[in-house]
């Protein structure tokens, strides 16, 4: 008997010993295995999903209490269009003050958001190569829509980065990043260069998504960029590069393919019930995902945390202007910007990136540049007419001509993200909220931003300069 | 094998056989011949033996001649010869309060105290195991030199922060490895297990006890073993305790319902109030601490019972523990139960322990700044609301920032946890005949916890209205954590020389553990049905918003294989060497770093026992330790740290795949090397007794999360840089300052200090942030705080003013003008306790301390807020600078205030009366016609008085920062009573 129990003891050691190799190098069973590249096109696909998954963040399209919503709300609420209330907790006053500095963690973090996105597109970039031979269209389709995010996330960057727009400028933007590699420390490309290589990868992305194994988007569904959606991108580069001809080029096979919405139906692309004149948007389908505009119009607890400028107010024909009841609303005793509300009020919906009423304002103001103003008051009174029901055509001509197309692109791409932008691309025109400070039922006190201010441009973070001493920092911070 | 097994089950049958048989008895009792109770009493040469009874008396087979030894706790050991078997035996033993003999367990094995080299400090669970808290380590707080324990909170069951020696890490786990009768169990969760249930802990402190634990043991090991039973009678003990908690005053006061209206209307009445408005909310005062407290209730109650034979001997207990937080709707209930028998032959000794637990916990949310969470409301809900409107449904906020209703959020919604604990290992020990002194050991055990949490969110409260639908939420998460581990040795001891002057032992071991977790949890949406359970969710679809989400994650969270040995070697008892050598692998270091190796060697001399000390008659003992050895930690690599990983995504329901983490397959332990001088003393009849040791740890390999540039796409990988030092130096004090046959007085202190310094980071780097307001600097400890000097406020216009790096005062806040400031942790901390003891009337008075470090209040961050004018303020903003002239310290309110300032930084040092206890034993006479054994009655209070300057409800926080929502250590009287019979 006591022997057959000391037979356990050098049992217990061999027991111990087998299934050694698992123990100590678990496979996950929860995660893939990132070490070796993709091994079949399944992966490549589920990828390619995982890069537009970024664009959720909510630094960039959507939207947390403390969190940026940067290529969404947040160019209005640092702009003229928004005025902060007194519902608001103040947790983006550092933005609508214009009070940033180096050490702004939203502005890192949003930096850090934007070239995950482009890290994943650079992934996917690395190895989908090893599968044109057998599913040449399907690359194609994933390697176009690569290169257009990658183009568009580093275009975005260089909007808030860069101190100036023009095609030429050697002022620093961005480090433009083509490869994965944690460890690289690139320096700030030029905006020149930052244009080159954004033009360069899109009339890429273009060519690749012509010739493709099946349509991106099903349906009405605008949730994938395709070559329509590179085109918007096309013709919003080259606009902001003073390239004229070259954007009115790429709007004019946009507005080919996607006309104006109808009266009726434009009500309808902010409730997501209708997606004509949507080039692509970013899609939000459960609140888990989040809520594009939840920083300026929290629905679920209807907080009016930014309302509408009354001078923004005052450019739309309350009873007109089909604008006015999609983009406003009264409740509870003030107005509020009910644009991105959803279709269940609930805050989820579609972030619209491009759209063919910006293309319709690009030409227009491409067209007056280069001096053909009849072309250009052409494309401002269609977009009127599309939003303003009975609109007797406008016969403006000259600076006049060039105002209008300003005020129409403030009042038709309003809460879109381009305000505050489009001021700093016109020459940093000041920017003056008069409702101001407790007189102005505003707990902000700082509504102005002069022209020389150093907050047209955002700081380099100073987490990032710390770690990669290559890249420069913007003057004034 | 089958016998073994009838002695388990037939176990209460033995007791009454045993017990037939004739045999020796005697009493064992003091040189006062007072009764010793509870000794051990042993025939020499075998293996078992007898307990003597709470009266001394015992009773052993022995024939003539047999030599019986005679231990126990508290005496010196004895030995006496059976002369003969008919007359009682009158055993006089001396009292011992030099710990010296007694035995360092180290959760492997367990050697003499005297032939240690370590560093190792033992709590006596018996002084501390009565005090009302539920989880076992904050009962450790004061009571050991080098072991720093921070409440953090003091919500019913929730653990504390240990610390021992230090912090010698910079982002990985400071918490020890906690072993319960050589089984690794999870740390930090013991809101599920029995203090009373156990009988002594172990706090291995230096590298020579804790290297033993290789890549496991850098912060130190808390050893528990649990009681046993002893052979004799049945015994029966029951304890019971009652009481009451109470919250503790705020430093930080709040303005009163006309100041804030005042004040409110000074800054232009953001809230839109009309006069008459005003002049009617100026009447209300709310006290929101009296809407969202109660007075809290501790219940605990245990019955235990032990017996057996000097074969076999069981324990066996069940225990119920119920307390209620002061935060209305929070409480804890845990029921558990014990049972362990042990059964030894001469050659062969088995023992099986196993503890159930099932506890219910309702806690409230902490540390966080939301603000529906009660702890948070009662600080900014505003004064003049009230709960309730005149309707008697709950007020909604009526001004524009309109917060929602905490009472209401407390109270309608509702969440708890569930828990399911199971400990239990099974040890075979056996003695191989045929070879003296060599010993075979297996011990197999497991810890298995289950969690169940449920949340309940109504569709009429804030929280129930932002879930998906907005119609309210059930969330339903059930999670497994699964660890066994096996532990097989072999041992061989022997004394040799012509004197047996040489003592040697060697073991050798072999050690397998893995854990295995499981969890998912869904949650289910739209309960429009009046149900407050899963019946009340609406069946999603593709409209409504109401689909249920399911989430799940799990595998393998620990896999260690090791081998180790250790060997110790004593010649004339009196100079002692030992060493130890472990080699682990483990699922978590990187591929290119599978194993690795930690060792340690000691040595230790009583000099006190040398011819030359003899005729120093006031010295009783004199010990030098000296130790080296290295440990290392693994707590900080998360699992597959090393590898790239892609995790879930999806994207317009799509699902996807994306890159987590960049992966490092490089990840390894970190390394804390230790130097250690000791010594132990004793003098004047042993009633000054103590010990000082001086330690000097590096840690090298320290776990870091890497900064990446940005551009990556990633912010931070794990990897391993730099080097840090810990300095530190442990004072334990024991003297008996009055010692009479009536009254006693003695008191026991500890005091450590110790402090860390970073020495190195990555390479050509000098500092890098910790957090938002700490720095990383060379040359400076790793919790330093790195911010703005604060300057006060401009007469003439208002402003904040700071100090810039050249010292000059500017008006602009600049990040770059951050300076280095004091550090969070606290370098000197311990607890002293003051026994006093007339005629069997004991009052105990126990005092904890720490002094000099600071801590940064982001309490006073949001009540000093002027943009927070929604929300209550503090009393401070009453002085805010308002017309040219003002000279103040709070800048005018339209100023946006910066944080990261001097301004919220505050001396975290504090003193506290832990605990008090004032017990009487009832005599001796008056309790045998009862035939009861004793009975023991108490009254203590916890927590009874605090001195700090810190501006909060407790300088105890969790972190180098308050956040909000501050659950601090309560106020607790308890009654109780322990009886024996």
């Amino acid at each position: 008997m006591k022997r057959r129990i000391l037979y356990l003891i050098p049992i217990a050691f061999v027991l111990g010993l087998s299934g050694c190799k698992k123990l100590i190098d678990p496979v996950p069973e929860y995660s893939l295995d990132g070490s070796r590249p993709f091994e079949n096109i399944d992966q490549a696909e589920f990828a390619t999903t995982g890069m537009y998954g970024a664009l959720r963040s909510a630094q960039l399209y959507s939207s947390t209490n403390e969190a940026l919503s940067a290529f969404a709300a947040l160019p209005d609420i640092m702009s003229d269009n928004l005025v902060e209330t007194f519902e608001s907790l103040g947790n983006q006053r550092t933005f609508s003050e214009w009070t940033y500095s180096s050490d702004n963690s939203s502005i890192y973090s949003m930096w850090v958001a934007s070239y995950q996105v482009i890290a994943r597109a650079n992934i996917l970039l690395k190895d989908i190569d090893k599968f044109s031979s057998t599913s040449p269209l399907a690359v194609n389709r994933m390697k176009g829509q690569a290169l257009a995010l990658r183009a568009q996330m580093h275009f975005d960057l260089l909007r808030y980065f860069a101190g100036s727009y023009r095609r030429n400028s050697d002022t620093l933007a961005v480090p433009y990043i083509t490869s994965y590699d944690v460890k690289a420390k690139p320096r700030r490309n030029s905006v020149k260069e930052c244009y080159d290589l954004i033009l360069g990868d899109l009339a890429q992305a273009k060519v690749l998504l012509g010739n493709i194994d099946k349509p991106l988007n099903a349906g009405a569904s605008t949730g994938l960029i395709d070559r329509n959606a590179v085109n918007a991108m096309l013709a919003r580069v080259n606009f902001y590069a003073g390239q004229w001809g070259e954007a009115i080029t790429v709007a004019n096979e946009v507005i080919a393919s996607k006309p104006l919405a109808t009266a009726g139906s434009f009500a309808g692309i902010w409730t997501d019930q209708s997606t004509s004149e949507v080039l692509w948007s970013v899609q939000f389908t459960s609140a888990a995902e989040g809520t594009p505009y939840g920083g300026v119009y929290f629905t679920p607890r209807r907080t009016n945390i930014y309302r509408p400028a009354p001078e923004l107010l005052a450019l739309y024909n309350t009873t007109n202007d089909i604008r006015n009841a999609t983009y406003f609303a009264n409740t509870g005793g003030r107005v509020i910007v009910s644009k991105h509300n959803g279709t269940s009020s609930n805050g989820v919906v579609n972030w619209k990136v491009y759209r063919t009423g910006e293309m319709y304002l690009i030409r227009s103001e491409a067209s007056y540049r280069l001096g053909n103003e009849g072309a250009a008051l052409a494309d401002l009174n269609a977009l009127r007419t599309a939003r303003i029901t009975g609109f007797t055509p406008g016969s403006e001509a000259g600076v006049a001509l060039f105002n209008a197309i300003q005020t129409e692109r403030r009042k038709e791409l309003a809460f879109e993200g381009h305000r505050f932008f489009d001021l700093k691309r016109l020459g940093r025109l000041p920017i003056t909220r008069t409702a101001c400070g407790a007189a102005g039922n505003s707990p902000s006190s700082i509504c102005t931003l002069p022209s020389n201010s150093r907050a047209w441009v955002f700081p380099i973070p100073a987490n990032e300069i710390i770690i990669n001493t290559n890249l420069a920092p913007n003057p004034g911070y | 094998m089958k016998r073994i097994f009838l002695l388990l089950t037939m176990l209460v049958l033995h007791t009454m056989m045993v017990y037939a048989q004739s045999a020796v008895t005697g009493r064992v009792t003091n040189n006062n011949g007072d009764p010793v109770p509870f000794a051990s009493i042993k025939v020499k040469g075998l293996r078992s033996g007898v307990s003597a009874d709470a009266n001394g008396d015992f009773r052993i087979q022995a024939k003539a001649g047999d030599v019986l030894e005679v231990t126990g706790v508290g005496i010196m050991p004895a030995e006496i010869t059976v002369t003969s078997t008919s007359t009682p035996l009158a055993i006089s033993v001396v009292r011992n309060t030099v710990s010296m003999e007694g035995v360092v367990v180290t959760g492997y094995s367990s050697r003499a105290k005297r032939s240690s080299a370590s560093a190792v400090a033992t709590v006596d669970v018996a002084d501390v195991r009565t005090q009302p808290i539920a989880s076992f380590d904050q009962l450790l707080q004061g009571q050991a030199a080098g072991l720093n324990v921070r409440t953090g909170s003091g919500q019913p069951g929730r653990s504390g922060l240990v610390q021992i020696r230090g912090v010698g890490t910079l982002v990985g786990s400071t918490t020890p490895l906690y072993i319960v009768d050589g089984i690794e169990i999870t740390a930090g969760d013991f809101t599920t297990l029995n203090q009373n249930d156990f009988e002594s802990i172990s706090i291995l402190k230096d590298a020579n006890a804790a290297s033993i634990y290789g890549s496991r043991g850098a912060n130190g090991v808390i050893v528990v073993t649990t009681r046993k039973g002893k052979s004799g009678a049945l015994r029966v003990n029951y304890d019971a305790q009652y009481g009451h908690s109470y919250f503790p005053r705020n430093k930080s006061q709040l303005m009163n319902s006309t100041e804030k209206l005042d004040y409110e209307l000074e800054n232009g009445n953001p809230n839109n109030w009309r006069p008459a408005e005003v002049d009617s909310l100026k009447r209300i005062n709310t006290d929101w601490e009296d809407v969202f407290f109660q007075t809290g209730i501790t219940n605990s109650q245990q019955l235990s019972l032990s017996g057996g034979t000097d074969r076999t001997r069981f324990f066996t207990s069940l225990g119920v523990f119920d307390q209620t937080g002061v935060v209305k709707t929070t409480a804890l209930k845990r029921y558990t139960g014990r049972f362990n028998i042990e059964n030894s032959t001469r050659n062969w000794k088995i023992n099986w322990n196993t503890t159930l637990g099932f506890s219910k916990y309702t806690n409230t949310d902490e540390n966080d700044e939301v603000v529906t969470s009660p702890l948070n409301a009662i600080r900014w809900t505003l004064p003049y609301f009230t709960p309730y409107n005149k309707n008697g449904g709950y007020l909604q906020d009526p001004t524009p920032t309109s917060q929602p209703n905490a009472l209401q959020e407390l109270l309608e919604n509702k969440q708890f946890r569930n828990q399911i604990k199971v400990l239990s290992n099974v040890s075979l020990e056996y003695k191989v005949p045929f070879v003296e002194g060599l010993t075979a050991r297996t011990n197999w055990g497991l810890d298995y916890m289950q969690n169940e949490s449920n949340i309940f969110l109504s569709q009429n409260t804030a929280k129930g209205a932002s879930t998906e639908g907005g119609k309210g939420a059930i969330v339903n998460g059930f999670g497994r954590t699964f660890r066994y581990m096996g532990t097989s040795s072999l041992s061989y001891k022997t004394s040799f020389g012509a004197a047996k002057e040489h003592d040697l032992t060697v073991s050798a071991y072999h050690e397998i553990i893995q854990g295995i977790n499981k969890s998912f949890s869904y949650t289910g949406y739209g309960l429009l049905l009046p149900f407050q359970n899963e019946a009340a969710i609406t069946q999603g679809t593709s409209t409504n918003n109401y689909i249920a989400n399911v989430t799940g994650t799990g595998g393998q969270f620990q896999g260690l294989l090791s081998y180790f040995a250790d060997v110790n070697y004593g010649f004339r008892n009196r100079y002692f060497i030992n060493g130890v050598v472990r080699r682990d692998a483990s699922d978590r270091f990187g591929t290119n770093n599978k194993w690795a190796t930690f060792g340690s060697a000691g040595v230790s001399w009583v000099i006190s026992d040398e011819a030359f000390m003899s005729n120093i008659r006031y010295l009783n003992l004199l010990k030098f330790r000296a130790s080296y050895g290295s440990v290392g930690n693994q707590l900080g690599i998360g699992a597959f740290a090393s590898l790239p990983i892609y995790g879930r995504s999806s994207y317009n329901g799509v699902p996807g795949l994306a890159l987590a983490q960049p992966g490092n397959p490089d990840i390894k332990w970190e390394t804390k090397t230790t130097t250690n001088l000791g010594v132990d003393f004793a003098f004047l009849q042993n009633r000054i007794t103590g010990s000082v040791d001086l330690f000097n740890s590096n840690t090298t390999d320290l776990f870091f999360n890497e900064r990446l540039p940005g551009t990556s796409g990633f912010t931070l990988v794990q990897g391993n840089i730099g080097k840090l030092k810990n300095r530190g130096v442990e004072v334990q004090l024991k003297g008996d300052v009055v010692k009479s046959k009536n009254f006693t007085w003695n008191i026991d202190a500890n005091y450590t200090y110790v402090k860390n310094k970073v020495l190195a980071l990555s390479e050509g780097q000098d500092e890098t942030l910790n957090g938002e307001r700490r720095v990383f600097k060379v040359g400076y400890s790793s919790s330093t705080f790195y911010l703005v000097k604060y300057a006060g406020v401009d007469p003439e216009t208002g402003d904040a003013l700071y100090q810039d790096k050249t010292g000059k005062i500017t008006k602009v806040y600049n990040p770059n003008d951050r300076v280095l400031l004091g550090t969070s942790d606290a370098p000197n901390y311990g607890g002293i306790t003051n026994t006093v003891n007339y005629k069997g009337v004991e009052l105990s008075v126990f005092w904890v301390y720490s002094w000099g470090n600071e801590l940064y209040n982001g309490d006073r961050v949001n009540i000093e807020n002027p943009s927070y004018v929604a929300s209550s303020l503090h009393v401070n903003l009453l002085r805010e600078w308002r017309n040219p002239g003002d000279r103040t310290d709070i800048p005018r309110a339209t100023q946006a205030l910066e944080q990261n300032t001097t301004r919220f930084l505050e001396n975290g040092a504090y003193w506290r009366l832990r605990n008090v206890m004032l017990s009487y034993n009832l005599p001796k006479k008056w309790l045998d016609r009862a035939k009861i054994t004793n009975i023991r009655l108490f009254i203590q209070g916890q927590n009874l008085a605090t001195i700090t300057k810190f501006q909060g409800y407790d300088p105890e926080v969790p972190a180098s920062s308050l956040t909000g929502a501050q659950y601090p250590t309560l106020k607790t009287y308890t009654i109780g009573v322990n009886v024996g019979f």
